[in-house]
């Protein structure tokens, strides 16, 4: 029986099981943690020990839904990756996806269904909670006025039909999906001037000028990994530009060939003015009504309203102008203000008169938001729980009491409410306020489909029996519809669910779209004039604009502690919250890192909302001055307002203070310093020092065996010689391999004490450094074991636990080292770790340990390996075929997650091998290569920007 | 048959061994025990020098050899690279070679000395007599 | 010509005076014996600790992989240095003053290297394995690497520590019988077998003196050696600041004076307290303050030849280590260690204070403590503040490493302590032979 068979029969299996019966035991694969995989239903042969299976499923940490293939071993998923043909990710996955995976085996998982009575949990039993819930909507029902409430985040796929069914039919009403960053503006924009209030899908691999206003299309902007993959394939042709507009600093617009700082809640004027700039070659007349809405305005007091240069505002028109397939993109930061839903107008409107609609702005592939609210739903819905009218309300995957106001009180007004009945993994702050709490199993747990875009379904498939008793959602809706009788509607949901089994093997579908042309409502848009919100007056001084972070995205990974111990890339910050602050603004106060300041601003909302927090700074190169940002989490969230014309969430704060209070708070900064210091660390800058450069000033470096000068004759490889090269130009710093690495590797985590002793484990970490010569700018470099060929570090180890294999590997032998620290002396990239400590791995965490790779003990030196038990594996499949490995079958976890295609490593005497050809063809630079290490690690020169005219 | 002098200083004692030798007695059949090394009595009694020399060149080479060798055996043994090195990494493992010479030849000459200065010697660990800081000289006569 | 009977006098009167010392002990020693277990008891449970929970407990991390243990590892291994040359150089070069110091300071030697071969124990990760660093034969060939400078750090200390035992232990001979003699019951029989049955026949000295002189001779070169692969220890990784070829006699030097300074430290209280000044006079301090001094100026020297080459290569990595060794985190124990080791003893240079034995004993402290900081800063400055700025960071004790590295000064103390009261305490035989010959030729 192959997989696919089984999967057919695991499927028809648990059909029937859920058709018929409803049993406490229940479950796809039995309800026994302890247990592999249910004997009765998984063939013997199925599991093989020690031999990987791969498995398609739908990543579930964020509304993007990246493809994934789950590695699965001895029954236990331990690796996450991205399903290769999946048109969302194309096999990769940023580092909150790589990550989810800790979620699955978090020790803090709610394990069985709970009830909350005088403040004390209590676990019960599903057919209790059935039982209670059932009573309580009955009882509910009778109330006149009342209502009962079912409260989800973004749904899509066999849960949103299932919950549909389940409101339907339980007279339950299905309020409009809450998501903290739910893009409201951008939607409202679309919905009113083309009737979709959805986000279509930007081809930025189609376009050959785009401009991001705002949009941090490498972060967190609605599907982070489909833009960067598209990123790392526009940059292929050099002609590509790419414009980003921010009031901040954020790795997107260090990426971009062109990065302009505008004054926050100004888009508004820039759009102006590029839309009268542009308005001669617009594709489409537009009413004469709309013109009164984009004042002309000179180039002088645009430029002075931005802050953007004047020649940089008029270059951006001509490259606008000029371009075949310009693409822009208006979002985040840009709309986060009160002028925001007015860029967001203007931004539509501008896409719409350049011509990009139908061509680099897909709506028939648009993201479904179509079940998506706004803050105004929840204010609606905070309203009618005040006012005592909401019976039940069902929560959903949501957290509102972390990401709501303070000043809504939506806390105070959930007590109204006659039964909270709370679902998801953790006790999170709106779960601790329910009287029910539903465990719901983990994505890898279950079993269905999502649809990210209306077009695009995507499986997501149970890898491994539950590990408590969970279920999921629309397990517990079906029981619940099967209870209240209506045994036609769960046979709806068990058959929505089953569409899944259609793609099991490929992991999605892709649905014939039907392009429906987009037409133009003017009249919309002259509607919306009547409480049109833009502001004329200069900038004030200081602004504050919190930002999504990479790594915890709107506070739902939080508890991720991976996500935590990896830093920030631009601060290097890792646990904890900051305020970044210019270096100018804090010469000014004369501020250090971690000094602890007392910030306070006025919402761009309503300036009757005044925001004030306690913070250490830290300073933050190329961040503009006047510009202060943080990263949003809970008590972020708790002060932001909303804009009540469009629900966006405010984020910008306006005449910002700063008061130094003479307190420090020791932040776990992980990079002492961004300056390079002379040093040429980064590829293509500029070293202080003669000996690295040949005559010619170019950066020299040995290419060819033969030309490394060496007193000693080389050693030989045999069959390989394993290499690595980084292309700078187009890393942005994600971290997704850092994360990867982590996982694959099963490197420790140490925890906020540890790393402010400096006692990271990380096997690679990404460096930013502050460009030197040139424009300033920052580029992070990913530092990992620079495998050298003269290691320093080897010869230095009194026992033989670092030496040098005949791959040209840098081995470390874990069981022979007895931590003298010599080598991560010795080393100058600083990459190895050293064990300070044993790290325990607190149960279910175990099972996550990927059994290729050694958990090392306290006490040893560990370092990357280059994933050599992935080398070990592709040459023994090789082996078996009686052949070498083959170029691009060996991918370390980096390179194979790396969402911008960064990193390639191959064999590099192979020289049809990629990595050969990018070493001999393109210039390339090793990090201290004039100490004569003779590192494997090539670094690919950022390439000069072209001085802006 | 023995005669025994005992002296108080060094000079009563060198001015009779002085005597004692240039009167004709065998070289052999003189004994002397002082408190301290007194310079003029090799000279007075013209003892050959002492052969310990030979034990410590002998103890020297051997630790050079031993340690040349046992940084180039083990390393031979097994090759492993370290640093892109050669295997016979030659500075480094003269140091090894070096020290060992020093050591062996060390404690060598030290065993050599126990050898030839017949040493220890069970009985004298608690003599009948002991002379203290007196200066002993013993004529052995048939 | 003096009276012979007044010779022997005289000589019986220093048997006795020396060997005074080994009398029963005062209350005083047992508070300072008991003083000293109870810290290194302290220290061992302090070490047992760090073995069960991980070298974290001690303040190191990322960078900075060796900080106090090795600091304390070459500090004591310079202490020992002192011992080797007083006794084997000045012994070649026959110094006279040699014979008032050659115990104590060859005492001194043994306990400091036993004291610093602890330290690559304690600083080990996996210190239950220390045995894989020795080169011992196995089924899997798995032979220890020769190239690292700690393989060579093994065999130098063990050399060292067996040279130094044997060359103590011979000096010690001729003593041992002395003491046997007047010694009675069961120390009788100790001492006795110790003496190996010494007599002090003319064939017996005739070898013991080649002895000696080939043991001088092997351990002057050992000396250097020694503390030339401790130096290596830094000199041969690529470290700025660390990978110099100045290290090696740099290091010898700095060893020696920092070897001498603790036997100031060590022979002044112990002169006052066995009432020694008879043996040991001002003249004899003099003569090895001088010592003091020179290798004081030697060391000044190599600071400044660091700094300058540091700035005529032109290497920004040497450059950037040593300006911040002047001016950045460490810059305090930067500054303490330059007025300690350069500054102070320049008062040695007044005739005056090289005969004040109060000043004299401050002075020694003070290099003790100069030189104990020039070791951390070496190793501390430089780890902390290497190649790639990310990377940098900074080390801070904590209580188990700055526990340890106390218990290792009990540690040493408590063997001096020992030593004090079961050996004789000054070569009695040289000093006599010496002041023989120097009330000769006076």
């Amino acid at each position: 029986m192959n997989r696919r068979e089984f999967l057919k029969v695991l499927g028809l299996t648990t059909t029937a099981t859920v058709g018929t019966s409803c049993l406490e035991e229940y479950h796809w694969l039995g309800n026994k943690p302890k247990k592999i995989v249910s004997p009765a239903l998984s063939p013997e042969e199925s599991v093989i020990p020690g031999k990987a299976v791969h498995y398609t499923s739908t990543c579930s940490e964020c509304p993007a839904h990246c493809g994934l293939l789950v590695k699965v071993m001895d029954g236990n998923p331990v690796k996450l990756e991205g399903n290769p043909d999946h048109p969302v990710n194309h096999g990769k996955l940023c580092l909150r996806g790589q990550a989810a995976l800790t979620r699955l085996y978090h020790p803090k998982r709610v394990r069985a269904p709970q009830a909350q009575s005088g403040g004390k949990w209590q676990e019960i039993t599903w057919d209790e909670v059935c039982k209670r819930i059932a009573e309580a909507l009955a009882a509910s029902q009778q109330q006149a006025g009342v209502t009962n409430v079912y409260l989800a985040s973004r749904t899509t796929g066999h849960v949103a039909e299932a919950i549909g069914m389940f409101c339907d039919k339980l007279k339950v009403t299905r309020w409009p999906e809450y998501e903290p960053f739910a893009h409201a503006a951008l939607r409202e924009a679309y919905r009113k001037l083309f009737g979709r209030a959805d986000i279509p899908a930007y081809k930025i691999a189609k376009s050959d000028f785009l401009l991001t206003i705002g949009a941090d299309i490498l972060e967190t902007f609605v599907s982070p990994v489909f833009y960067a993959q598209q990123f790392a394939s526009a940059k292929q042709d050099t002609k590509w530009q790419w414009t980003h507009v921010e009031p901040h600093l954020s790795l997107t617009g260090l990426k971009a060939t062109q990065r302009l700082v505008a004054q926050a809640g100004s888009e508004v004027h820039l759009l102006s003015f590029l839309i009268r700039q542009l308005a001669k070659s617009f594709k489409k007349n537009l009413p004469e009504e709309v013109w009164q809405l984009v004042p002309e305005q000179p180039l002088e007091k645009v430029a002075a309203l931005t802050g953007i240069a004047r020649e940089k505002l008029a270059s951006l028109a001509t490259k606008l102008q000029t371009a075949g397939h310009p693409l822009i993109i208006v979002g985040g930061i840009a709309l986060a203000h009160g002028s925001g839903r007015e860029a967001a107008l203007l931004g539509a409107l501008l896409q719409y008169g350049l011509g990009m609609l139908g061509d680099t702005v897909d709506f028939a592939a648009a993201e479904d938001y179509s079940h998506v609210g706004s803050m105004l739903d929840m204010q609606k819905l905070n309203a009618m729980l005040r006012e005592k009218k909401v019976g039940v309300i069902f929560l959903s995957r949501t957290d509102p009491l972390a990401t709501l106001p303070d000043s809504s009180q939506f806390g105070e007004n959930l007590r109204h409410a006659t039964l909270r009945v709370g679902l998801g993994d953790f006790l999170d702050a709106t779960m601790q306020a329910c009287d029910l709490v539903l465990p719901l199993s983990h994505s890898l747990e279950s079993f269905g489909y999502v649809a990210s875009g209306k077009h695009l379904k995507s499986v997501v498939q149970s890898t491994l029996p539950t590990l408590y008793q969970t279920r999921q959602e629309d397990d517990i809706l079906l029981q619940l519809v099967q209870k209240a009788g209506e045994a036609a509607a769960s046979q709806q949901i068990v058959a929505s669910r089953d569409k899944a089994k259609e793609f099991l093997k490929q992991g999605y579908v892709v649905e014939e779209s039907v392009s429906v042309p987009v037409e133009l409502n003017a009249e919309a848009l002259v509607a919306a004039r009547q409480d049109w919100q833009v502001k004329d007056t200069l900038p004030t001084p200081c602004t504050l604009v919190a930002v999504p972070s990479l790594r915890s995205f709107d506070g739902r990974s939080h508890m991720l502690q991976l996500l935590e111990e990896i830093p920030d890339p631009l601060s290097t910050i890792s646990y904890g919250q900051w305020l970044s602050v210019s270096r100018e603004d804090a010469a000014k106060l004369k501020l250090a890192d971690g000094d602890v300041v007392e910030l306070s601003g006025h919402s761009m909302a309503s300036s009757l909302s005044v925001f004030t927090v306690k913070l250490p700074v830290k300073l933050q190169p190329l961040l503009p001055q006047g510009s202060l940002s943080l990263h949003i989490n809970a008590s972020i969230f708790s002060k932001m307002a909303f804009d009540p014309r469009c629900g966006e969430l405010v984020a910008v704060w306006e005449k910002a203070e700063m008061r130094k209070t003479g307190e420090r708070v020791a932040l776990p900064i992980l990079g002492a310093s961004p300056y390079q210091e002379g040093r040429g660390i980064l590829a293509g800058s500029k070293k202080s020092h003669h000996t690295q450069e040949d005559k010619h000033g170019h950066d020299h470096v040995h290419r060819d065996e033969k030309d490394a000068k060496s007193l000693y004759p080389k050693h030989a490889n045999k069959d390989y010689r394993w290499a690595m090269a980084i292309d700078l130009d187009l890393c942005s710093g994600c971290s997704a391999c850092v994360a990867a690495c982590y996982i694959e590797n099963n490197v420790p985590l140490t925890g906020a004490e540890q790393h402010l002793y400096g006692r990271e484990m990380s096997w690679i970490r990404l460096e930013p450094y502050v460009s030197e010569g040139g424009e300033e700018t920052v580029q992070t470099q990913p530092m990992l074991c620079q495998h050298c060929e003269s290691a320093p570090c080897e010869p230095v180890c009194p026992v033989f636990a670092a030496y040098h294999n005949e791959e040209g590997l840098n081995v470390q032998v874990y069981n022979r080292c007895v931590g003298t620290r010599f080598c991560a002396n010795n080393c100058p990239y600083k990459v190895r770790r050293f064990n300070w400590f044993g790290h325990n791995l607190p149960s279910p965490t175990d099972k996550m340990v990927n059994p290729d790779v050694t958990v090392r003990g306290r006490g040893i030196m560990e370092k990357c390996t280059f994933c050599v038990q992935r080398i070990r594996e592709a040459k023994e499949i090789a082996k078996d075929e009686n052949r070498l490995v083959r170029d691009g079958e060996m991918v370390p976890a980096c390179m194979q997650t790396c969402p911008n295609n960064a990193i390639v490593f191959g064999n590099i005497l192979d020289t049809n091998s990629r990595i050969y050809q990018i070493i001999h063809a393109e210039k390339v630079h090793r990090v201290l290569e004039e100490f004569g290490t003779e590192p494997a690690v090539y670094y690919l020169a950022k390439k000069r920007e072209k001085k802006d005219a | 048959m023995r005669e025994e002098f005992l002296f108080n200083s060094e000079e009563e004692f060198c001015a009779k061994l002085r005597e004692v030798s240039q009167s004709g007695v065998d070289r052999r059949k003189i004994r002397t025990i002082t408190p301290y090394f007194v310079y003029e009595l090799d000279e007075i009694i013209q003892a050959p020098a002492s052969n310990l020399k030979f034990f410590t060149l002998f103890g020297a080479v051997l630790g050079f050899i031993t340690g040349m060798s046992l940084t180039i055996y083990t390393v031979l043994s097994w090759p492993l690279i370290t640093g892109g090195k050669p295997f016979i990494s030659l500075p480094p493992f003269l140091i090894i070679g070096f020290e060992m010479t020093i050591l062996l030849g060390g404690v060598t000459s030290f065993l050599g000395f126990l050898l030839i200065a017949r040493l220890p010697r069970i009985k004298d660990m608690a003599p009948d007599k002991e002379y203290g800081n007196q200066f002993v000289i013993v004529v052995e006569k048939e | 010509m003096h009276n012979s009977a007044h010779v022997l006098e005289l000589n019986n009167q220093l048997d006795n005076d020396i060997l005074a010392a080994m009398r029963k002990p005062s209350t005083l020693y047992w508070f300072a014996l008991a003083v000293c277990l109870f810290v290194v008891m302290i220290g061992g449970a302090l070490w047992g600790y760090q073995i069960v929970t991980g070298m974290g407990v001690a303040g190191k991390n990322n960078p900075v992989g060796w900080a106090m243990y090795i600091t304390t590892f070459v500090f004591w291994v310079g202490i020992a240095h002192s011992g080797t040359l007083i006794s084997a150089v000045l012994l070649l070069f026959r110094a006279k003053f040699r014979s008032r110091f050659n115990r104590s300071a060859e005492a001194m030697t043994i306990f400091a290297i036993m004291t610093a071969g602890l330290f690559p124990l304690i600083h080990m990760g996996r210190v239950w394995f220390f045995y894989f660093v020795m080169p011992y034969p196995n089924q899997r060939q798995l032979w220890s690497n020769f190239r690292s400078p700690l393989v060579w750090d093994v065999f130098a200390i063990s050399t060292y520590l067996t040279i130094s035992l044997v060359f103590f232990y011979v000096g010690m001979i001729p003593d041992f019988a002395i003491v046997r003699q007047r010694a009675s019951g069961i120390r009788k029989w100790i001492y006795g077998v110790l003496s190996v049955g010494w007599r002090g026949t003319e064939t017996q000295w005739r070898h013991y003196n080649q002895l000696c002189i080939l043991l001088a001779a092997f351990a002057t070169p050992l000396v250097v050696s020694v503390h030339s692969v401790v130096s290596w220890d830094f000199a041969m990784a690529i470290l700025p600041g660390w990978h110099t070829t100045i290290f090696a006699h740099y290091f010898v030097a700095g060893a020696i004076f920092s070897g001498t300074a603790m036997v100031f430290t060590l022979v002044i209280p112990m002169r006052k307290i066995f009432h020694l000044e008879r043996y040991i006079t001002l003249e004899h301090f003099e003569s090895l303050t001088k010592l003091l001094l020179i290798t004081s100026l030697i060391v000044s020297y190599a600071y400044i030849v660091e700094f300058l080459l540091a700035f005529y290569s032109g290497n920004p990595f040497e450059k950037s280590i040593f300006v911040y060794r002047a001016t950045g985190d460490y810059a305090g124990l930067f500054w303490i260690m330059v007025f300690c080791n350069c500054v102070a003893p320049l008062i040695l240079f007044v005739k005056k204070i090289r005969r004040n034995l109060v000043v004299l004993f401050i002075v020694s402290i003070l290099i003790n403590i100069g030189m104990w900081f020039e070791r951390f800063v070496i190793i501390v400055s430089t780890l902390s503040h290497d190649f790639l700025p990310y990377a940098w960071g900074l080390y801070k004790p904590t209580l188990v490493d700055t526990g340890i590295v106390i218990a290792s000064f009990a540690w040493f103390f408590l063997f001096f302590l020992l030593f004090a009261k079961t050996l004789p305490i000054l070569a009695i035989t040289e000093v006599k032979e010496v002041s023989a010959k120097g009330e000769h030729h006076a």
